[in-house]
């Protein structure tokens, strides 16, 4: 049942008919102890009124031939049947509509029996002095009628006005959820590009939780928006320069002498490899923030992945003349990671590390297990970032004051994004003899050294 | 003319150092605002090009803080956000010039020149000495209807001298015109430049002040 004016209306209307049946049924029930009270009441009445007569014609009556019955009237005329009997069960007289057998059984006071039929209430009046048993009796079936009559009379103006009730509530609910309605329409109406807060002014109580949620749902939409039109802006721009530096090269290539040309085709040969890095960069942002991959966790070995790093840096590491270094500690450890997220995450560092080390240095590479969670550490030993500077690196296309060679300054932006899905952190700290170490932490269980042929045991 | 380019990105940096010397003027190119703070404290530019992202600071920092130290070096901004609202900052902090990225590097060259011109209070284009007329943006020298064939760096001594006719300027002046920080100094070039100028436009063109250096006397 998804209609909420529906369900109101269902619940109300179920409310409303329980009340009344139980209503109903108490009148009823009521209603016939009443009726029951009263007819006994007259059965008693009419016994003694009947005695009284017979006392007056001076027991005449015992020796009496039986008086033929009365011509029956009505319905209700029947309702009451008087016998007249001896003591010995020879019948004196009878009313219209009372039947030959005797009514009761002959004890004084009320009893019930059934007569060809029809279920009778009696009262019984023994009257030794006349030496007569006067019975007198209503018909049950007939006293049901009479309750069945009176519930009716009750009844039809109650269904008539639970009719009434059903179509008020159900207009009135409908007033009752304008609000709702208002609300839904006033949505309806929005462009997608509005987040503006919606008015609470004179929202209904209860709908306002639902409007905070809805203008906290706006408040986040609005910032993931001004997020990534920051971000876009920020992209365009960072593309600018390298765009300039390959339009002003090509300018002079085509004008200027030939030892000048070379020189600048290579810059536009390198300037080209940049840009597209640059845009790899951001697409692998974009992508690490739609979360578009499925994460696969499994045990990859370190020593294999820095081999994919070192292919892909290869002429980078040439040009810097700088060597990645596995720790011998750390040669066997195999990690359990996504292997996409920690290439990008290695990648991304270990390319930094390379951009700022001095030539002829070593890029350290070291892994580790702790309580507090097991951990892989990049080290360099350039000149390290200053410490006012090691909050504000990680931001987007933010580069350090000392940050040299070519960057976007997206790099630390992506390793903190996929380590934010993968559940690490990144720690970035100045090494007391210069350089910087870039620690990622991991989850604890994450680094293992499996047990090999030549390890020692333990 | 000798202008002081500050870009961080090198590839950039570098096609703009080629394209400027190119143009005919003195380059030096630095990287940051702690660099370029000490290259305009050191050296005399006639322009200078400033990109607005640099690692240890922005352009437009370095710009408010020139300005607020009286500093009238023309400057051009040069940067990537190319908006409207971003061009009137720019010029409001009291930048000559702005292009945005990419650019021409004859555009920038002219643009350089403009600001130059502008600074030193003149409007025309061209600068006239009597019947000598020297056009800085086509790098020609003519005397009367005739052209007068000169090298690059003659014409430098020769924009240098022109543009403050009367005033003296000195050998080492003119030298920092003529080469840029990397740049080997080669003794005896001024005084060469100076003699073979005259020979060319004609002895009363070129003065000598003793012990000071040389000028053009007022027209």
């Amino acid at each position: 049942m998804n209609s909420l004016r529906l369900r109101l209306f269902l619940l109300l209307l179920a409310a409303t008919t329980l009340v009344w049946s139980a209503a109903a049924a108490w009148t009823y029930f009521s209603t016939r102890a009443d009726v029951q009270r009263v007819l006994d009441r007259r059965l008693t009445e009419a016994a003694g009124m009947v005695a009284s007569l017979a006392q007056g014609s001076g027991g005449a009556v015992r020796g009496r031939a039986p008086v033929p019955p009365a011509p029956i009237e009505n319905a209700y005329s029947r309702q009451l049947s008087c016998q007249i009997w001896t003591l010995d069960w020879r019948l004196v007289g009878r009313s219209g509509g009372a039947p030959a057998q005797p009514l009761g059984l002959g004890r004084p006071g009320f009893s019930e029996r059934t007569i060809n039929g029809e279920r009778w209430r009696v009262y019984t009046l023994v009257d030794r002095q006349l030496g007569l048993r006067i019975l007198v009796g209503d018909n049950l079936e007939v006293r049901q009628n009479l309750i069945a009559d009176m519930m009716r009379g009750l009844l039809l103006p109650a269904i008539v006005g639970m009719l009434a009730l059903a179509v008020l509530l159900w207009a009135a609910i409908a007033q009752g959820l304008w609000p709702l309605q208002r609300l839904a329409r006033e949505l309806a109406r929005r462009a997608p590009s509005d987040h503006r807060p919606l008015e609470a002014v004179d929202t209904a109580r209860e709908l306002r939780p639902l409007v905070t949620a809805i203008n906290g749902l706006f408040a986040r939409l609005e910032q993931l928006r001004s997020n990534e039109r920051h971000f876009i802006a920020s992209a365009a721009h960072e593309l600018q320069t390298p765009l300039a530096g390959l339009r002003a090269h090509a300018q002079i290539a085509l004008t200027a002498d030939a030892g000048r040309r070379e020189q600048s085709l290579q810059a536009i040969q390198e300037s080209v490899d940049r840009t597209s890095r640059l845009v790899q960069q951001l697409l692998d942002l974009s992508r690490e923030e739609a979360e578009a991959e499925p994460l696969n966790p499994r045990w990859l070995p370190l020593r294999e992945l820095l081999m994919v790093v070192n292919g892909e840096l290869e002429a980078l590491l040439r040009k810097r003349e700088i060597t990645l270094a596995l720790d011998p500690a750390a040669a066997e450890v195999e990690l359990h990671a996504d292997e996409a997220s920690l290439l990008l995450i290695l990648r991304n560092l270990i390319r930094n590390a390379v951009q700022h080390a001095p030539p002829l240095s070593e890029v350290a590479i070291s892994a580790g297990c702790a309580p507090a969670g097991d951990w892989i550490a990049i080290t360099d030993a350039g000149p390290g970032i200053p410490e006012t500077e090691l909050g504000k690196v990680r931001s987007r296309f933010v580069r350090g004051s000392r940050a040299k060679g070519e960057g976007s300054g997206l790099g630390l932006s992506i390793v903190e994004l996929v380590l934010e899905r993968n559940g690490g952190r990144l720690d970035l700290s100045n090494n007391s003899d210069g350089g910087l170490r870039a620690t990622v932490h991991l989850h604890a269980g994450a680094v293992r050294t499996p047990p090999s042929a030549d390890s020692p045991p333990g | 003319m000798r202008i002081l380019v500050v870009e961080d990105d090198d590839i950039l940096r570098q096609a703009i150092e080629a394209g400027l010397s190119i143009a005919g003027f003195v380059v030096d190119a630095v990287e940051s605002v702690e660099d370029a703070r000490a290259a305009a404290a050191a050296w005399e530019y006639d322009a200078a090009v400033l990109d607005i992202a640099l690692p240890d600071g922005t352009g437009l920092d370095l710009l408010r803080e020139w300005r607020g130290a009286d500093c009238r070096l023309p400057i051009l901004l040069l940067t990537a956000r190319n908006t409207v609202r971003d061009r009137i900052a720019g010029l409001d902090l009291g930048a000559d010039d702005y292009l945005g990225k990419p650019f021409d590097l004859d555009e920038l060259a002219a643009r350089l020149r403009a600001i130059a011109r502008r600074a030193k209070g003149r409007s025309s284009p061209l600068i006239e000495w009597r019947d000598v007329r020297l056009d800085p943006a086509a790098r020609s020298v003519t005397k009367g209807e005739a052209l007068v064939s000169v090298s690059r760096r003659e014409i430098t001594i020769l924009q240098a001298l022109m543009e403050q006719p009367g005033h003296v300027i000195s050998r080492t002046q003119l030298e920092e015109r003529l080469y840029g920080w990397q740049e080997e100094i080669e003794s005896n070039a001024v005084e060469v430049h100076i003699h073979k100028l005259r020979q060319k436009l004609g002895r009363e063109l070129i003065e000598t002040v003793r012990g000071e250096g040389y000028r053009v006397p007022r027209a």
